[in-house]
C-alpha cells in the first residue's frame, strides 16, 4: 500500500516536474518568434525605388538569361531603371525613339519572361506599350512582388505603365486626394462661420472678452466686449487681491467721479460709435500732400455730456512730417473733434471715467491721395 | 509668512495699531519683538495700500485711446461774403474780388464754396466780431472776410482775414495788399493764395501765368502764336504774330522771359523773348541744323535743347551769356524734350534708343543715362516737378494718350488722364496741379488746355484753342 502510494506519488511528482520544467507549457517556437528585429517603415514608393537594385540578386536568373542578350536595351535599362522610377523623363525620351524597331524588340524580350506570364492580355498595347516598356525593362525582376498589386489592373500594359509612372500617376492622384481631403474646407468653413460672428473686431476680441467675465458687473449689458481692457495690472495679484478688499472704499471713491461711473469697461460698440462719430467729421480733402503723410495724436478731455472741452484739445504727438504739415494735420483733426463733438458723442454717462480723457490718433497716410 | 500676515493684520491693525493686538494674536511670546516686526509690516501694508490707490487713480485717468485711419477726402466748405467796400467806388471791386477769391479756391478742387444765398448773416464791418454760430449753421468751416478801399491814382487797398469757424479762431494774421485798380485780379489771386496756403499748408499757384500756343483756323491750316494768360485763362495777351509756326514756349525760372521754337526761317530755331518788352533774339542759329524743344535751367542762365545735325538729334546745353554749345548726348537716335530737375543736377528726356520712345535721366553735364520708364507703350515730354519728387509725362498706349506721373526713379507710375490725345504736361508752381493739352479727334477737332490735380481729380478745361502750355513760377 505504502509502496504503491510512494510509487504513485513519485510518479505524479515526476510528471509535474516534467510538465513544469520539461516545457509542456512552453512553446519553443514562441521563444523563437519573440525575437525582436529593428525595422523601419518606408512608403511603397521608396520600397519600389529600392527594389530595382535588389532584384538583381533575387529572382532575376531566368529573366536575365533569356532576353538581355541584345546590346543596348539591357545595359540601359539596368542603369536607368533604378533611377528611372522616379523620373518620367526616360519615358518621354523613349517615346520619340519608339519608332526605331531595334528598341522595341529587345525590350519585349526582356519583359516577356517576367511580366508577361502574369499578363496574359498583351494584345492592344503593342504600339504605345512598346514605347513604354523599354523603361519598364528593369521592372520585370521586381514584377514578382509587384505583381499582386499589378494584378488589380486588368490590362498588362496599363499595369506596367503604372509602375513606370508610379511616381507621376500616384503622386498626382495623391495630391488630388490630399486636396480632396483638404476639402476639410467644410470643417474650416464652420470655424470661419463662428469667427464671422465676431467679425467686426478681428483682433484681441477673444482675449479681452474673457476678462470681463472675471469681474461680475451688476449692470452688465449683453455685448460685453472690452475694447480697452482697463486691466487691473497683475502687480502681485496675491497682494493686490487682499489689498483691494481693504481698498474697496477707495475704489468706490475713484468711481465717485463727475460721471458717476461704475468702472465698467466701455464696449466695442460704444468705442466704434465714438470713432465713427469723430471720423465722419475728419476731412483731409484740403490738406497738402505733405500734411497727409503726417499722423497726429490729439488729446482732449470730455464733459460728462460727452462733448469735448475745446480748451483741452492739444497735440500729443506727431510723426511723418514737418512743422507746417503737422500744424495743418492737427488743425484738421481738431476741427473734426470740435465739429462732431459739438452735439456730443453719445457716450454712456455711467462710464464717464472710461472716456473722460481721450487720445485720438489720426492717420491719413493710408489714403492714397497722391 | 510675512505675506500671509497682512490680510489679518491690515484689517485689525489699521484702526488699532498697537501691540495689544499682537498680544491677542501671539499670546505667550515676546510681545515687544513682534510688535516691532509687525509695525514694519503694517507700514509696508499702508504703503502698498497707498500705492494701489494711486495706481487706481492713475488708471482712472488713463485716456481712452482711439485710432482713425479712414478720413474723408472732400472739398472744404468755405464762405466768402462780399468784401466790405470801405470807400465810395469800391463796391464793384469788393464784389469782384470776393468772386475771384472764391473761384480760385473752388477751382483748386480742395474747397467748396457755400452759396451766398445760404448765408444767415453777412459781414458789413470788417472789424466787427464774427458771428460764428451763423457760419457754423451752414457748415462753413472756413470764412474769408475782406474789405476794399480805393485811393487816389487808381490804387486800391485790399485786406482780409481768415477764420476757422468751428474753432472760432482766426487763422494767421490778416493781410493787406495795395495795388493799381488794373491789377485787382492779381490782388484777388494773392488773397486766394494766402488762404490756400494757410489751410492746406503748401504753396499756392493762383497768382501765376501760363504761356501757351494759341491756335486758330482749320486743323490742316492752323495758325499758331505765342500767348500768355493768367493761370485761370484771364488776361490773355499775344506775344507773337501768326505769320509763322511756333512751338513749345517755356517760361524762364523768373517768369520774365519765354523761350520757344519758331519756323520763321523755314527751319526750327530757338528764340528767347522778353515778356515785358516782347523783344526777342535767336538763341541758336547754326546753319544746316534744326534746334527745338528748349528749356531753361533752374538758374535761368543756360538752356538745354535738341539739335538735329544731319539725321541725328542730340541734346545740347548753351549758356545764355555766350559760349559754345555743350553736347550732352551722342547717340545715333533721337534725344529730345529735356527737362531739368529743380536743383539743376539732372536732366530727364525722351529717347528712342531702346527701340521705342522712353524716358531717361542723366546728369546735367551729360554722361550715362538711365532709363526710368518701363511700362507698356511710349513715353514722352517728361517734365520734372518743381518739388523734385515726381516727373510728369505723356504716355501713348493702345491708341490712347495719357498724362501721368512717376517717381524720379520710374517707380509709382500713375496715369491721371486718358483721351484721344493728351500731351505736353506742365507743373503748377506748387507742384500740385498739371496743365496739359487735350485735342479732340476729327477734322474739326480742337485743342484745349486742361488742368488736373495730381491725385487725378478735378479735371478742368481752362482755355479752348490753345496748346502746349508752360506754367510760370509764382509771380512776385
Amino acid at each position: 500500500m505504502k509502496v504503491g502510494t510512494y510509487v504513485s506519488g513519485a510518479g505524479h511528482a515526476g510528471l509535474f516536474v516534467w510538465l513544469l520544467i520539461g516545457g509542456f507549457f512552453v512553446s519553443h517556437d514562441d521563444f523563437d518568434a519573440i525575437r525582436v528585429t529593428d525595422v523601419s517603415i518606408i512608403s511603397t514608393d521608396e520600397f519600389q525605388a529600392i527594389q530595382p537594385s535588389g532584384p538583381e540578386t533575387g529572382d532575376a536568373p531566368p529573366a536575365m538569361d533569356a532576353p538581355a542578350v541584345d546590346q543596348p536595351a539591357p545595359a540601359v535599362s539596368e542603369d536607368v531603371a533604378p533611377v528611372a522610377p522616379a523620373a518620367p523623363a526616360p519615358v518621354e525620351e523613349v517615346a520619340p525613339d519608339a519608332a526605331p524597331a531595334p528598341v522595341e524588340e529587345p525590350v519585349q524580350a526582356e519583359e516577356v519572361p517576367v511580366i508577361e506570364p502574369e499578363q496574359p492580355d498583351v494584345p492592344e498595347g503593342t504600339e504605345g506599350d512598346v514605347v513604354v516598356l523599354p523603361d519598364a525593362v528593369p521592372v520585370p525582376r521586381q514584377a514578382e512582388r509587384v505583381a499582386p498589386e499589378a494584378a488589380l489592373a486588368p490590362e498588362p500594359d496599363v499595369a506596367v505603365a503604372e509602375e513606370v509612372q508610379v511616381e507621376t500617376a500616384p503622386d498626382e492622384a495623391a495630391t488630388v486626394v490630399d486636396e480632396a481631403t483638404e476639402a476639410a474646407a467644410p470643417e474650416e468653413a464652420t470655424t470661419e462661420v463662428v469667427t464671422e460672428a465676431d467679425e467686426p473686431e478681428p483682433s484681441a476680441a477673444p482675449v479681452k472678452s474673457a476678462r470681463p467675465g472675471r469681474k461680475p458687473t451688476p449692470p452688465a449689458p449683453a455685448p460685453t466686449e472690452v475694447a480697452d481692457a482697463p486691466e487691473v495690472p497683475g502687480l502681485a495679484e496675491s497682494i493686490a487681491g487682499a489689498v483691494s478688499e481693504a481698498n474697496s472704499e477707495n475704489a468706490i471713491a475713484d468711481n465717485a467721479n463727475p460721471g458717476g461711473g461704475t468702472g465698467e469697461p466701455i464696449t466695442r460698440a460704444e468705442k466704434g460709435a465714438f470713432i465713427l462719430g469723430i471720423q465722419r467729421c475728419w476731412n483731409v480733402g484740403a490738406l497738402s500732400t505733405d500734411a497727409l503723410k503726417v499722423t497726429v495724436t490729439v488729446g482732449f478731455t470730455m464733459t460728462p455730456d460727452a462733448k469735448p472741452e475745446i480748451g483741452s484739445i492739444r497735440l500729443v504727438a506727431a510723426e511723418g512730417g514737418s512743422g507746417g504739415a503737422v500744424d495743418r494735420a492737427y488743425e484738421a483733426a481738431r476741427r473734426a473733434i470740435i465739429r462732431c463733438g459739438s452735439a456730443g458723442f453719445g457716450l454712456p454717462a455711467d462710464k464717464y471715467n472710461q472716456w473722460r480723457g481721450v487720445e485720438v490718433k489720426f492717420n491719413a497716410s493710408r489714403k492714397e491721395i497722391r | 509668512m510675512i505675506l500671509g500676515l497682512p490680510p489679518l493684520t491690515f484689517g485689525a491693525m489699521l484702526p488699532v495699531g498697537n501691540k495689544t493686538v499682537y498680544d491677542t494674536l501671539h499670546t505667550g511670546r515676546a510681545v515687544k519683538g513682534y510688535a516691532m516686526k509687525h509695525r514694519f509690516i503694517v507700514a509696508v501694508g499702508l504703503i502698498l495700500t497707498a500705492l494701489m490707490t494711486v495706481s487706481a487713480q492713475a488708471q482712472a485717468q488713463e485716456p481712452l485711446r482711439l485710432e482713425l485711419d479712414n478720413p474723408n477726402i472732400e472739398p472744404l466748405p468755405f464762405a466768402v461774403p462780399v468784401f466790405v467796400a470801405e470807400t465810395a467806388g469800391a463796391d464793384q471791386y469788393a464784389a469782384d474780388l470776393a468772386r475771384v477769391v472764391a473761384a480760385d479756391l473752388t477751382g483748386s478742387g480742395l474747397f467748396q464754396e457755400i452759396s451766398q444765398d445760404a448765408f444767415i448773416s453777412g459781414v458789413t464791418n470788417f472789424d466787427s466780431p464774427v458771428q460764428f454760430a451763423d457760419w457754423k449753421a451752414i457748415n462753413a468751416q472756413a470764412l474769408v472776410t475782406g474789405a476794399v478801399s480805393t485811393a487816389g491814382d487808381n490804387q486800391i487797398v485790399v485786406k482780409f482775414r481768415l477764420f476757422d469757424v468751428f474753432s472760432e479762431q482766426q487763422m494767421g494774421e490778416g493781410l493787406q495788399f495795395v495795388g493799381s485798380t488794373d491789377g485787382w485780379r492779381r490782388m484777388a489771386h494773392k488773397v486766394a493764395d494766402a488762404v490756400y496756403s494757410r489751410i492746406t499748408g503748401e504753396g499756392a499757384y493762383f497768382d501765376s501765368r501760363v504761356v501757351y500756343v494759341s491756335e486758330s483756323g482749320p486743323k490742316n491750316a492752323r495758325a499758331k502764336r505765342i500767348a500768355i494768360m493768367d493761370y485761370d485763362g484771364e488776361n490773355n495777351q499775344f506775344l507773337t504774330t501768326d505769320q509763322s509756326i511756333v512751338l513749345a514756349p517755356r517760361f524762364s525760372p523768373t517768369g520774365d522771359r519765354v523761350i520757344y521754337t519758331s519756323y520763321e526761317t523755314g527751319f526750327p530755331k530757338i528764340y528767347v523773348l522778353d515778356v515785358a518788352s516782347v523783344g526777342r533774339q535767336v538763341l541758336q542759329d547754326q546753319p544746316g541744323t534744326m534746334s527745338f524743344a528748349p528749356r531753361f535751367a533752374p538758374d535761368g542762365q543756360s538752356v538745354v535743347y535738341s539739335l538735329t545735325t544731319g539725321s541725328n538729334t542730340d541734346l545740347y546745353k548753351m549758356n545764355l551769356n555766350g559760349g559754345a554749345p555743350q553736347q550732352l548726348t551722342s547717340d545715333p537716335t533721337i534725344e529730345t524734350a529735356p527737362s531739368f530737375s529743380p536743383d539743376g543736377s539732372q536732366i530727364v528726356f525722351e529717347s528712342d534708343r531702346s527701340g521705342t520712345q522712353q524716358l531717361y535721366v542723366m546728369p546735367a553735364s551729360g554722361g550715362e543715362a538711365s532709363r526710368i520708364s518701363f511700362g507698356q507703350g511710349r513715353y514722352g515730354t517728361p517734365v520734372w516737378s518743381p518739388r523734385g519728387d515726381l516727373i510728369a509725362f505723356t504716355k501713348q498706349n493702345r491708341g490712347r494718350f495719357h498724362i501721368g506721373v512717376m517717381n524720379t526713379d520710374g517707380s509709382g507710375e500713375r496715369l491721371l488722364t486718358a483721351s484721344f490725345l493728351d500731351e505736353g504736361p506742365t507743373w503748377s508752381p506748387n507742384g500740385r496741379v498739371i496743365m496739359f493739352t487735350r485735342e479732340t479727334s476729327g477734322a474739326s477737332g480742337a485743342s484745349t488746355l486742361h488742368s488736373v490735380d495730381i491725385s487725378g481729380r478735378n479735371l478742368r478745361a481752362i482755355r479752348q484753342g490753345a496748346s502746349d502750355p508752360s506754367w510760370s513760377p509764382l509771380l512776385k
